[in-house]
């Protein structure tokens, strides 16, 4: 086993799966694996989550490739499904249903014994008894995420795969769903988790898949997609009362890789911006330079995701 | 329930809840309600004229037709509008259960209401004119009728956006206009299935002159027209089950 995109026991197996719409290719030659524990499927928007996530649900059919799920091709097999949960992005619910209503409709659709009590425990899981019998048309999107959560786990699948799961939550429901998708896990459950938010994925899952352009661009722990993205260059934005002051200060010194000075405003690169926005005020000080502004470029996922592509 | 069964139950009420039940109810008795009070008014003669000129056409060729297209178009439309779908299919359940409980739940919903719609009429006809021969005809002919529209429809709504439209266009362009004008299009519309089951089982033989004078030869037979009804559903269940095991769904 070489490349830290696979696992050893692997439940869920993608074999040099491509997916083209027309001329537009969301996924290109994804080999990769999922086993039990969380799995973080991190990358900006567009970078091919969903349609992965579509395909390995078996609403999508790859283009080329396969993709096997405890060895069954995911399309044309429906028994998989008494195992799979999924939540996908969309916040698509049955907005004339209530919240107990929808949960059971999909306990019942899963052939469940008993759908009512699968649908009270699974609404009871995501903290919703008391607002089980309220329509979900005037539930909050938060709430409507968490409704579709219970639906995906009323069944107590052992793969789950949860399709930007906490979007539209707040804190305290982020932390709680957090828990929960961390205690499915726990239980030997197989959790595939899709976020543009790194600290979020970093909070959730034990191994991270980073995607950009449709493709594969990291894979391992949390800790080695920090370490593949350290030595990006950060740029910052510096507004000052003395641009060339502070510039003949900052040329030459150890945490800046290059600085461009303008008629308004400067712009630096560094490769660790947290050490550089701690010596920067002394400095200023000791020069008696006023900073006005200090705004990091550059830093957004798209960016990161953009560099991690160009190394591959 | 069954999986077959929540599907069904659970499409229909998406049909058929909150003000929309209202709105076809109103729709429905629409025909039965004008013939009842022109019958009231006018006397028995009128009534019975208004059943035969009025309510069957505007049954048999608009209302039923128009409901049953919407419901089967959107038996699977909504799902695809309101991203749905993969709640429905990501289920250990057969996609042809799936087209079959969708297919039941739209011809169900359109028989309702078709079937409100001649009940409604076939009693104000009994009202006014004292001929209570109609409602089994009505409500058989309407049940067909719904069926092989609600049918037709099916497949479409999974493959198509706009696919009301399409059929409501169809309906109006088509079966209201170019098949009065050209016969040849007038045997070959669909309402013609419903009505052959209604001039079977009628006992009101001046309808039936009405339908055939201007919708074309309409051969009485309630068994082919079962027969026929039948055999379109069961094509278009299994075109709708083959789509969506083949077809990306979302």
């Amino acid at each position: 086993m070489t490349s830290p995109a696979l696992v050893p026991n692997a439940i869920i197996e993608v074999n040099d799966v491509s997916k083209w719409f027309g001329d537009k290719v969301a996924n290109s030659k994804l080999t990769c694996s999922f086993g039990p524990g969380v799995t973080g499927l991190l990358g900006p928007n567009g970078a091919g989550k969903t349609t992965l996530l579509r395909m390995l649900a078996g609403l999508t059919q790859p283009s080329t490739g396969s993709i096997s799920v405890d060895g069954l091709d995911p399309r044309g097999h429906p028994k998989l499904f008494e195992r799979v949960g999924l939540v996908p992005e969309e916040d698509a619910v049955y907005e004339f249903l209530t919240a107990r209503q929808y949960v059971t409709y999909a306990a019942q659709l899963t052939g469940l014994a008993d759908p009512s009590q699968a649908a009270a425990d699974a609404l009871a899981t995501v903290q919703l008894t008391e607002s089980a019998d309220r329509k979900l048309g005037e539930f909050s999107k938060g709430m409507k995420q968490r409704t579709r959560v219970a639906a995906a786990i009323a069944h107590r699948p052992d793969i789950l795969i949860l399709d930007e799961p906490l979007n539209g939550t707040d804190p305290v429901q982020r932390a709680r769903l957090i828990a929960l998708i961390r205690s499915l896990a726990a239980n030997g459950a197989t959790v595939i988790v899709s976020s543009h938010v790194l600290a979020e994925v970093e909070r959730i899952a034990d191994r991270v898949l980073a995607m950009t352009n449709g493709r594969l661009a990291a894979a391992g722990n949390v800790e080695a997609i920090r370490a593949a993205m350290i030595d990006i260059p950060y740029k910052v934005r510096i507004d000052a009362d003395d641009l060339r002051g502070l510039g003949a200060l900052l040329i030459g010194h150890p945490l800046i890789t290059s600085v461009a000075i303008g008629n308004s405003e400067m712009v630096i690169e560094t490769n660790d911006l947290g050490a550089l926005g701690r010596d920067l005020p002394g400095l200023a000080i000791d020069s008696g330079v006023r900073i006005t502004r200090f705004q990091p470029e550059d830093m957004s996922l798209e960016a990161v995701f953009g560099y991690l592509d160009k190394r591959r | 329930m069954t999986a077959f069964g929540s599907i069904v139950v659970n499409t229909l009420r998406g049909f058929l809840g909150g003000r929309r039940s209202w709105l076809l109810l109103a729709l429905a008795m629409i025909p039965g309600v004008v013939q009842l009070i022109a019958g009231l008014v006018s006397g028995s003669a009128v009534g019975s004229q208004l059943y035969e000129e009025f309510s069957t056409q505007v049954l048999f060729t608009l209302l039923i037709p128009a409901v049953a297209i919407t419901f089967g178009a959107n038996a699977f439309g909504e799902e695809k509008r309101g991203k749905t779908m993969a709640f429905l299919t990501l289920r250990p359940i057969s996609r042809w259960t799936i087209a079959a409980a969708k297919l039941v739940a739209a011809w169900l919903g359109a028989s309702l209401v078709g079937g409100l719609g001649a009940v409604f009429a076939a009693f104000a006809l009994g009202v006014g004119s004292g001929i209570w021969t109609e409602l089994v005809a009505g409500v058989v002919g309407a049940t067909l009728s719904a069926l092989v529209y609600a049918a037709l429809l099916l497949p479409l709504g999974l493959v198509m956006k706009r696919a009301t439209l399409a059929g409501l266009v169809y309906l109006l362009l088509i079966e209201q206009f170019l098949a009065r004008t050209v016969r040849q299009f007038s045997n070959l519309s669909p309402f013609r299935v419903g009505t052959s089951a209604y001039a079977d089982l009628s006992q009101f033989a001046r309808v039936i002159a009405t339908l055939e004078e201007t919708n074309g030869a309409v051969v009485a037979g309630a068994g082919g027209a079962t027969l026929k009804a039948l055999v379109i559903a069961l094509i278009m269940w299994a075109i709708t089950g083959f789509a969506l095991r083949e077809l990306d769904l979302v």
